[in-house]
């Protein structure tokens, strides 16, 4: 097995790979090279603090179509299609308002709506427009995408297996098999052997950390969970961290934000119906995906 | 729908802590030099022992403190024909401890760079002991916060930033040790 990391996306981004027999290691760092520079290419584009990423002059220009790359426009889809899912639970439409907390840079010069729906969003063909002066902002969807579309470098490579974890964002293709370690908020942590399978973790705070990128949760149309009805957070501890395996890693980063609107009782059946599966925390259980 | 935004929640993306990143080996040295370089090209070592006055020049122009007194620099040529420098670095986070590899052209620009190994700085049962500590007396008025109070679990964002502060520091190396070298 080869693995090697880099720091793209703003994290270690590390890809191990498993070769076929009939493969030598330079065709490995070959596969390797181009699924890194694919997950870089979607940093670049898809960045919110780069001024002069796709996604930033999509941003700039609301009411008028902007061309878009092919990843730019799929991601567009994916949040979209997870908006209208989720009945605006995942929400990439809160820039705006994460402008406003000084969570991104405010680099739009014109007065930016707090936040929208998926339906301000009109996809054409090559090309997308904000029907609405929104702040687009990508995070909670991009990470996971980028680690699919490396996954798929590899594959086509022909490798037998590995797997690409982009800070936690992780997704394991082919023979290879990942041992993690899940913590919760309470510091209890269990194994986890992880196969075929992608997996994506969020923490939610009702803090913010000025140090870390975060993710404002949508409030818009959706029903807050009140803090006295929500276990995690109220008695227990102010935080709480959500992990969700699916079988793209686009979907789990995604889910991670749609759980952690939902209260226990209905966020197993709920993430269920959308193409995922919540990992629930019982200690010294040893599972396998 | 009214927006209650006092109890609106935030988002930090965490880092399953996944098993081999307690310790990763990545490359080695001679691995890496074959992956940034092309094949046939030769290193020479030219180590730099730096003196507490040019650690401050460094420390000037990076705005990053030079923690060795020693640099692991290769000058690297293809027949006679000068590539650039390889530079061999380390940072340290609260948490990690990465050792990395850089690739710099005579123009003074990366080239590329590869991580060598991740370490977490603390060893497993250890780690997992202090880390459970930290929670100890911990209230809701007490709210944990990522980076102060609490060691984080995505380590991996402060390494990030490390490694880019940790770059900015090989070119200022570069910058005022390294290219006059290169004029030849």
């Amino acid at each position: 097995m080869i693995r090697r990391a880099r720091p793209l996306l703003g994290t270690l981004v590390e890809i191990a790979a498993l070769a076929k027999p009939s493969q030598d290691d330079a065709e490995v760092n070959l596969a390797m090279a181009a699924a890194f520079a694919r997950i870089a290419a979607i940093g670049r584009s898809l960045s919110f603090h780069d001024g002069d990423s796709e996604l930033s002059r999509l941003n700039a220009n609301p009411g008028r179509w902007q061309p878009m790359s092919p990843d730019a426009l799929r991601v567009l889809r994916l949040a979209k299609a997870m908006g209208k899912a989720s009945d605006n639970r995942f929400n990439c439409t809160v820039g705006g308002e994460l402008i406003h907390r000084r969570a991104l840079p405010g680099h739009i010069s014109h007065p930016v709506l707090p936040q929208g729906t998926w339906q301000d969003i009109a996809l054409g063909h090559g090309s997308a427009k904000l029907l609405r002066p929104i702040a687009v902002t990508l995070d909670g969807i991009a990470k996971g995408y980028a680690v699919d579309v490396a996954v798929t470098e590899l594959k086509k490579a022909g490798l037998a297996g590995g797997w690409v974890n982009a800070g936690g964002d992780l997704k394991v293709f082919g023979s290879a098999s990942l041992a993690v370690q899940q913590r919760n908020a309470q510091g209890m942590s269990r194994a986890l052997q992880i196969n075929k399978m992608a997996l994506a973790s969020s923490r939610v705070s009702l803090t913010l950390d000025p140090d870390y990128p975060a993710l404002l949760l949508p409030t818009g149309e959706a029903a807050m969970p009140a803090p006295a009805a929500c276990p995690h957070s109220a008695e227990q501890a102010p935080e709480r961290i959500v992990s969700v395996a699916a079988r793209f890693a686009w979907r789990a980063d995604a889910l991670t934000k749609v759980a952690s609107y939902l209260t226990d009782a209905d966020c197993t059946g709920r993430i269920a119906a959308l193409g995922g599966k919540i990992l629930g925390f019982n200690q010294d259980e040893r599972t396998i995906l | 729908m009214s927006h209650h935004y006092w109890n609106s929640l935030w988002f930090m993306p965490m880092a399953v802590v996944t098993a081999p990143a307690f310790a990763a080996d990545y490359l080695t040295i001679p691995q890496a030099q074959a992956l940034i370089f092309p094949a046939g090209a030769q290193f020479t070592d030219q180590g730099k022992l730096l003196t507490s006055d040019a650690k401050d020049q460094i420390k000037d122009l990076a705005g990053v403190r030079q923690r060795h007194d020693k640099q692991p620099i290769w000058r690297v040529e293809q027949e006679g024909k000068f590539l650039g420098w390889f530079i061999v670095d380390d940072v340290v986070g609260k948490h990690e401890y990465i050792t990395y590899a850089v690739g710099i052209s005579p123009a003074g620009e990366v080239l590329s760079m590869e991580i060598l190994s991740y370490r977490e700085t603390h060893g497993g049962q250890v780690r997992d002991a202090a880390w459970r500590q930290q929670f100890k007396g911990k209230t809701l008025k007490d709210p944990f916060k990522l980076d102060n109070d609490v060691s984080n679990i995505s380590g991996a964002t402060l390494s990030c930033r490390n490694l880019l502060d940790g770059v900015k520091r090989l070119l200022a190396i570069h910058k005022l040790f390294l290219a006059q070298d290169s004029i030849s």
